[in-house]
């Protein structure tokens, strides 16, 4: 299983409205339980590991952040991507300070995935600041699948 | 034969990336190293059980865990950015 076998529509939001990080990973999680890709148990775990362990990254021209947990967690691997009207605020993964974040993907992978190729794959969209640029610019979920598919 | 350590959160995905990075790091550096994989949960036993040279892990660790072994942080290999300063500081260390 590919990164693009892990994208859909329905865990997709764009013109998200959130004032904290909690929030954000909230409507996230409400997508991928209502879809049936993860566990009840994923919104405490995924809060739980960010307190631990945040997941803020800061790329030359973007902030994101890439939430996740242990696959005993998820039931079918998905990637649920949020799209911010407004940054928010996560704390960096490599030192203490925060970072102000646009675009969230929420990590769920089960055991089956190729889970490195996948987040070299993500990493690489991060880096990509046309790219970037496109999916923050992007009208609606298909769109924005579409844009990290090429 | 220098020992490094590198350590993520839980599933060791971030530092199977690190260490897929180092390895080829270090070939091209010279050095002979052995790696050491764990989860931050576990650094504060490993350390003492391994005395690795160096620990590399994918996120802030608690300087507590670590026994004045040196750290360099390693998010760089997960993200691709600075990847050449943190390898030169790995080897700096090592060569100490």
């Amino acid at each position: 299983m590919q990164l693009k076998d892990m994208l859909f529509p329905e865990c997709v939001l764009i013109h998200v409205k959130a004032d904290t990080k909690e929030n954000v990973i909230c409507q996230l999680y409400e997508k991928l339980l209502q879809n049936g890709k993860v566990k009840e148990s994923f919104y405490s775990a995924v809060l739980e590991r960010e307190e631990m362990y945040p997941t803020g990254l800061k790329f030359e021209q973007w902030e994101v952040a890439i939430p996740h947990v242990s696959p005993e967690h998820v039931i079918s691997s998905t990637i649920a991507i949020a799209v911010l009207d407004e940054p928010v605020e996560f704390r960096r993964m490599d030192d203490d300070s925060t970072v102000h974040v646009n675009i969230v993907f929420n990590i769920a992978l089960d055991k089956s995935g190729k889970q490195i190729e996948v987040l070299q794959d993500i990493m690489a969209i991060f880096a990509d600041s046309e790219k970037m640029e496109r999916i923050m610019a992007a009208s609606s979920p298909e769109e924005v699948i579409a844009i990290i598919k090429e | 034969m220098k020992k490094i350590m590198v350590c993520c959160g839980s599933s060791m995905i971030t530092s199977t990336m690190a260490i897929n990075k180092l390895k080829q790091a270090m070939k091209d550096a010279g050095i002979d190293v052995k790696f050491v994989q764990c989860k931050f949960a576990e650094v504060q036993g490993m350390v003492k059980q391994e005395r690795p040279d160096v620990i590399v892990p994918t996120g802030v660790l608690k300087d507590t865990l670590t026994d004045d072994v040196p750290v360099v942080i390693g998010t760089c290999f997960v993200t691709g950015v600075g990847e050449k300063a943190t390898i030169d500081k790995i080897i700096e260390v090592l060569r100490k």
